[in-house]
């Protein structure tokens, strides 16, 4: 009975990093790449991770996805912000903004 | 079974735009977004295999990977940042031989914070140095070797002025 929602959740999760794969190769600078690239690629391994834990309802299983769940949501938001100056401050040194600035 | 094998094929058209951006980033950011992306695929793989196969190795292969993409992340960000800050590994190269240097002199207290290295770090590191670049001060403009925290041999004098 739960199957169906399973996959359905786990084919969401899918779209939501085909989605994040295609930000990443259409979107025109690195910061709003390193946007697409980390709160969408996120959203989609938790919602994948979600989905699986729904497919088999095991508890070892479930504790398994669960610590892999507060790893990403413990991690992922420190590596973003790191990506995100690292990105700020390329950007202001290939357009000469630190020489003013 | 078959929907696995759709979200094998979706993960790989994925892996395949995050290889593009990988090799082909106009910018060192860019690269290390494509890395991040290839993780995520890595980790929605393994979680697949472990539904496939109904081991659960898999399910701590991809919190490996977890941990594993979120220290390269921050490795490589912090390492790309460092580089454009004193101008050494990536990104444009400033050619003029004073330029990096004024660049790095102007910058205000608080951006040099966030540099994140530690500024007693940076300070022990200029005291221990002091004395050996003296002595090569006469290496002319063509003399820009950095140490591998990206900051230029002949910077020490604005830092000293400055503290």
């Amino acid at each position: 009975m739960m199957d169906p929602i399973g996959w359905a959740i786990c084919g969401l999760g899918s779209v939501l990093l085909l989605i994040a794969a295609l930000g990443i190769l259409r979107l025109p600078d690195a910061l709003a790449r390193q946007h697409a690239a980390t709160k969408a690629v996120t959203l989609a391994v938790l919602v994948f991770a979600l989905g699986i834990g729904l497919l088999a309802r095991d508890p070892a299983w479930t504790w398994r996805l669960l610590a892999l769940a507060c790893i990403l949501i413990l991690t992922l938001p420190l590596a973003s912000h790191a990506l995100a100056r690292a990105a700020m401050r390329e950007r202001m040194q290939v357009s000469g903004l630190d020489q003013i600035l | 079974m078959s929907l696995s094998m759709l979200f094998v094929l979706i993960a790989g058209a994925s892996a395949l735009m995050g290889f593009y951006r990988l090799l082909a980033g106009p910018t060192a950011t860019d690269r290390v977004v494509g890395l991040d992306i290839l993780f995520a695929v890595a980790i929605i793989l393994s979680l697949t295999a472990s539904w496939v196969s109904g081991r659960t190795v898999y399910l701590d292969v991809a919190i490996g990977l977890a941990l594993v993409s979120s220290v390269a992340t921050l490795s490589w960000a912090r390492l790309i940042q460092v580089g454009a800050q004193g101008g050494g590994l990536g990104g444009k190269q400033v050619d003029a031989a004073g330029g990096g240097q004024d660049g790095y002199q102007l910058r205000s207290p608080g951006d040099r914070r966030g540099a994140g290295w530690g500024d007693a770090k940076r300070d022990s590191r200029r005291d221990t140095r002091g004395d050996s670049r003296e002595q090569s001060q006469d290496g002319g403009p063509g003399d820009r070797r950095g140490d591998i925290w990206g900051h230029s041999q002949g910077s020490g004098q604005e830092q000293e002025v400055r503290s």
